[in-house]
């Protein structure tokens, strides 16, 4: 039986991480060890936009909760 | 996690295919609409195409974008400011890493990369690893040059990212008369005959416009009598595994240099000629 994915879940939590990082991106201005890092932490989470937000932004695909 | 799951990517690696070609468009508007703004050797190049971001509304349209050639690319890339001429598309502050093609078709193409770029390069190849049983309590062998050449670095992060034990080459691989080198090919040929000391060189040169591979190896004094059969056994050993010839020179015991550090066994005057 193929796994029952949550994609709204996984879609908030894309989002909010995003913004958790990029406030870490601004707080860390003065702080490269923070900067720096965030700018790392957002290209990995660009790949689960990309698994994740990318799909959910399709037209077919908005009304479903969940992809199995 | 689990690793039966026959998917890197089980949602995308599913999708429908309508659905697949609707996120292939909206992907390629979003990447054309990004070039297109953002650098100025794209934007020309597309202008002088006759074609702009609102043009791109079906996947049809994207036959009418010409491709970058590499001579393109070549070109470019000889301009200021270097090397990177007016293509990036992102501040030079952006670009973290910097790799090029092997120049096997002439002039090596310069690649400068973002780390995001990394990122979606190494997560493409976690699509491939994943698909042919790659996994994280996986030891993954990549023998590859790791230098500037651009090629499996990607395969080798991704490996990474899979959680995979990595395991790179350790030697450096040169070219020498057109043939691809491993020096520890040599190493390996000299260790298995028997009569011969520890102690080897290898001096590859270059005169006018001829290469010239030099092994010098030390027989040990019991062998004395068995030069002949050694330099015999040495050239038809290093044929067969490294397809080159070789000018050899059979010392005595104790006449190659040694070393108190790290030995240095395989010298290449080539460069430093024309440095």
């Amino acid at each position: 039986m193929p796994p029952v994915i949550d994609m709204n879940r996984l879609h908030l939590n894309t989002r909010s991480a995003r913004s958790a990082v990029e406030e870490f991106k601004r707080l860390g201005e003065d702080f490269p060890a923070v900067a720096r890092n965030a700018e790392r932490m957002l290209a990995s989470l660009k790949m689960i936009e990309i698994s994740i937000s990318d799909v959910m932004d399709l037209e077919d695909l908005e009304k479903g909760k969940t992809h199995d | 996690m689990n690793y039966h799951q026959p998917y890197w990517n089980p949602i995308l690696e599913t999708l429908p295919p309508e659905a697949l070609r609707q996120l292939q468009l909206k992907k390629f508007q979003r990447i054309f609409h990004w070039a297109y703004t953002h650098s100025k050797f794209h934007r020309a190049l597309y202008r002088s195409a006759g074609v702009a971001p609102e043009d791109i509304r079906a996947l049809e349209d994207i036959r009418r974008v010409p491709t970058v050639e590499k001579s393109m690319m070549r070109q470019i890339q000889g301009k200021d400011p270097y090397p990177h001429g007016d293509a990036l598309c992102v501040p030079l502050d952006d670009v973290t890493v910097f790799r090029q093609t092997s120049g096997t078709t002439g002039q090596p193409v310069y690649q400068p990369d973002t780390w995001h770029d990394w990122e979606w390069w190494a997560e493409c190849w976690c699509y491939i690893l994943w698909s042919q049983g790659y996994r994280p309590n996986d030891r993954v062998f990549i023998p590859f040059g790791y230098n500037v050449f651009v090629a499996f670095w990607a395969g080798h992060y991704a490996a990474e990212k899979l959680g995979c034990e990595v395991v790179g080459r350790s030697d450096d691989i040169t070219k020498v008369k057109g043939v691809l080198l491993a020096p520890s090919a040599i190493e390996e040929v000299v260790r298995g005959i028997k009569g011969l000391g520890d102690e080897y060189e290898v001096v590859v040169d270059k005169t006018g416009d001829a290469e010239t591979i030099r092994l010098r190896v030390e027989v040990l004094p019991e062998a004395q009598d068995q030069c002949t059969w050694i330099r015999s056994e040495l050239q038809d050993q290093l044929r067969l595994k490294t397809n080159l010839r070789y000018g050899l020179e059979i010392c005595g015991c104790g006449s190659l240099p040694r070393y108190e550090v790290k030995a240095k066994r395989f010298k290449d005057l080539r460069n430093k000629k024309s440095e």
